[in-house]
């Protein structure tokens, strides 16, 4: 049983892929929409707090780094606060200007469920996101990782 | 040998077969700790997760291994910690396994895992959603395990809980979207294992944008039962109303948000007695706090405990640019308990409802000392330059808690409190697309311990050696992508959890690697001071972490 076990494992991680399910999700506006519809040809989807103090930073400078690929990356931030905190998240969403944008979405993860799927603790964990598959996943943020974001972004839009 | 050789390519050749179906994610978690203090731990955390992805319907099995021996907080684990089965399609989602729902804003439900506090409220059960047009209904049913560690048993530890609470809950929330608005009901039934207590928790909620803003209420009533053996049975009521309201002016934002919990009101002398109260709040109830959650380090160890049973508190937040480069942030909390409490002849009573100084606590928050009143205002400004190669934030902090209500008579006084005042700051500054740096400093200035008043004479007794604490955080952070180097010290002059012998110094550094995009190394030499440590109103008394070595290895496998 243990040989199959160390098999499995081994399998599994070696054909090991990962996807964005088309999971049924809340938006910040109460609105229920499939994930799906909210991912673009090419997304940035990255799980965030209001508290979280790295979040906001790499959200401020993808939201300059975005500018550069007109409006065809679309942005989807998962949000972690606890669902007593909404009127904060609104207020915070509201006080930037970029997040009224077309192409961002806020979702909120009330019951975890995204987060346990992508073991999104700690926070931030970014993925950059082709045709619904996760092409790059990043946890943390530290100024400089704008590079390579844009790295991965400039490789996807020069296939 | 050759039938184990066939055994294994079949066993390979079925299972990559089903490779272009079936999805896998890996996640390794390895922690260790040894502290001077015989503060030692370690950790092995592994999550897998399987997911057959259909063009209509989605199966997934999630399973969490988990090896502590022992864990830094918590209890010894060794084997499958959890796991959950999940179904999930267009308008149908049914779990079995270790679930976690909330409902509302969670004045009713709203399980949480906080791992680092070790308070995990997940249920093991059934947990069902249907969603479909305007409608959605969820129903659960499962037992919990939550486990604190309390001083009102024997055997504490801060790090080893001493009380695990187990209870059987059922119910169903549904909800209604209407035409510019959502109506929510819920029911919640709860029975705990080892005694005869259950409850019966019912709510509604209404939601309601509109052009500039949105208005949210929630009300929730509690009726908790003790069955006697000969005796008739007791019964405990109790409810709660959370009202938020936000304005929109442009791009600033004013949030206010109003909370009345009178779950379980308890005179002080059982007000924080987490064992005697059965009609008190349950863990899966996190009700929205209404307190500010601070990143910084001075601040966030300076929390509110929040009393889910017996509070009553307004929370004021103004939120927006004052030009493009700028933010401006100013939070206001005032809480009180719902009743002022006195002692004239040995045991406690209300206070009439309309206190001395003509205030009354029934509708709003009390500033008399014997109702723990709270006050907190927290100013930040945060911002860039306008190459926005420097960014910075500086606050202020106001803080004032009355904890506990020692005496109250016409002759004599005595309440505990906490009053502080804090200045953050931190910039950051971008060198060039190499390298960056960052200065965190935090000064504060804290009175702790009793206001004393014996026959019309007031005075202060410290809990410290000096009648002020002086606290001072400094970070000093230097990243070099993918390293990052981080040099802290903390200090104080004085504090009551330390013995002349002591030293009144933390310092600390830590190197993280980032191997990979998700693969991370850090590794941490020095020391932490402890102190209380709270999540969404959870808090927990976190030993130091003295002279030790401290290694976190972080991977994703796929």
């Amino acid at each position: 049983m243990r040989k199959y076990s160390i098999v499995f494992l081994i399998l599994s991680i070696v054909f090991a892929q990962s996807t964005i399910p088309d999971a049924k999700v809340r938006l910040l506006n109460n609105k229920t929409v499939s994930l799906h519809e909210l991912t673009g040809d090419v997304s940035f989807v990255s799980f965030w707090a209001t508290w979280c103090i790295p979040c906001i930073k790499e959200m401020d400078v993808l939201s300059e780094l975005i500018q550069e690929y007109d409006d065809k990356v679309s942005v989807i931030l998962i949000n972690t606060d606890d669902p007593g905190k909404v009127s904060k998240v609104k207020s915070f969403v509201n006080s930037k200007k970029y997040l009224k944008g077309d192409i961002y979405h806020v979702v909120m993860d009330y019951n975890q469920k995204l987060s346990r799927r992508f073991n999104a603790q700690p926070i931030p964990l970014s993925f950059i996101v082709d045709n619904n598959n996760i092409v790059y996943r990043k946890r943390g943020f530290i100024p400089g990782d704008e590079h390579i974001f844009k790295k991965e972004l400039d490789a996807i839009f020069n296939q | 040998m050759r039938y184990s050789i066939n055994k294994y390519i079949f066993f390979v050749f079925f299972y990559t077969s089903l490779i272009a179906q079936i999805e896998y994610s890996n996640h390794l978690n390895i922690r260790y700790g040894d502290g001077d203090n015989n503060y030692t731990y370690e950790e092995i955390y592994f999550n897998t997760g399987i997911t057959l992805n259909r063009s209509d319907y989605r199966l997934e099995a999630v399973f969490n291994l988990e090896l502590g021996d022992p864990p830094e907080i918590g209890l010894k684990q060794k084997g499958l910690a959890d796991f959950l089965f999940g179904y999930y399609n267009r308008n149908l989602s049914v779990e079995l396994g270790k679930f976690y729902q909330t409902w509302g804003r969670g004045l009713i439900l709203n399980q949480v895992d906080y791992q680092h506090l070790d308070f995990d409220t997940g249920a093991v059960g059934l947990n069902i959603e249907y969603e479909k047009d305007y409608i959605a209904l969820s129903i659960i049913a499962g037992g919990i395990e939550p486990r604190r560690s309390t001083t009102f048993l024997g055997d504490y530890d801060p790090r080893v809980p001493n009380y695990i609470l187990k209870q059987t809950l059922y119910g169903s929330d549904f909800s209604i979207e209407l035409p510019g608005s959502t109506m929510g009901l819920s029911i919640l039934f709860t029975e705990e294992d080892e005694a005869p207590i259950s409850s019966v928790m019912s709510g509604m909620r209404f939601e309601k944008p509109y052009d500039n803003g949105d208005f949210f209420l929630s009300f929730i009533s509690k009726k908790s039962k003790l069955d006697k053996v000969n005796s008739d049975s007791e019964t405990d009521k109790g409810n709660g109303i959370y009202l938020s309201n936000t304005n929109y002016i442009k791009d600033w934002a004013l949030t206010s948000n109003y909370r009345r919990y009178r779950i379980d009101v308890k005179d002080p002398s059982m007000r924080d007695n987490i064992l005697s109260n059965y009609g008190q709040a349950l863990d899966v109830q996190r009700s929205p706090t209404g307190y500010y959650q601070h990143s910084f380090k001075l601040l966030s160890r300076n929390s509110k405990q929040v009393n889910l049973n017996d509070e009553i508190g307004l929370e004021l937040e103004l939120i927006g640019p004052i030009d493009e480069n700028r933010t401006l942030l100013v939070n206001y909390t005032k809480s009180s308990s719902t009743k002022g409490w006195h002692n004239e002849f040995g045991y406690w009573e209300p206070e009439p409802l309309t206190t001395t100084n003509g205030n009354s606590n029934s509708l709003f928050p009390s500033s008399d000392k014997d109702s723990y009143p709270f006050d907190e205002l927290f100013i930040e400004l945060s911002g860039y330059n306008e190459a926005h190669t420097l960014s910075y934030r500086v606050g202020f902090d106001y803080f004032s808690d009355t904890f506990a209500v020692l005496a109250n008579s016409n002759t004599s006084e005595s309440f505990e409190v906490n009053k502080a005042i804090t200045f953050p700051f931190m910039v950051n500054v971008t060198l060039n697309d190499l390298w960056n740096i960052e200065v965190q400093l935090e000064l504060q200035r804290a009175k702790k311990g009793f206001e004393l008043t014996v026959n019309d004479e007031t005075s202060f007794v410290s809990l410290l050696s000096d009648e002020y604490q002086k606290n001072i955080f400094l970070g000093f952070t230097v990243n070099h992508a993918p390293w990052s180097l981080t040099l802290a010290t903390e200090s104080t002059n004085s504090d009551e959890s330390l013995s002349s012998s002591d030293s009144n110094t933390w310092n600390s550094v830590a190197l993280t690697y980032r191997i990979k995009s998700d693969n991370i190394l850090e590794v941490f030499y020095g020391s932490i001071r402890g102190g209380l440590d709270c999540t969404n109103g959870v808090c927990r008394y976190i030993q130091p972490f003295e002279n030790g070595l401290r290694i976190d290895y972080s991977v994703n496998l796929n």
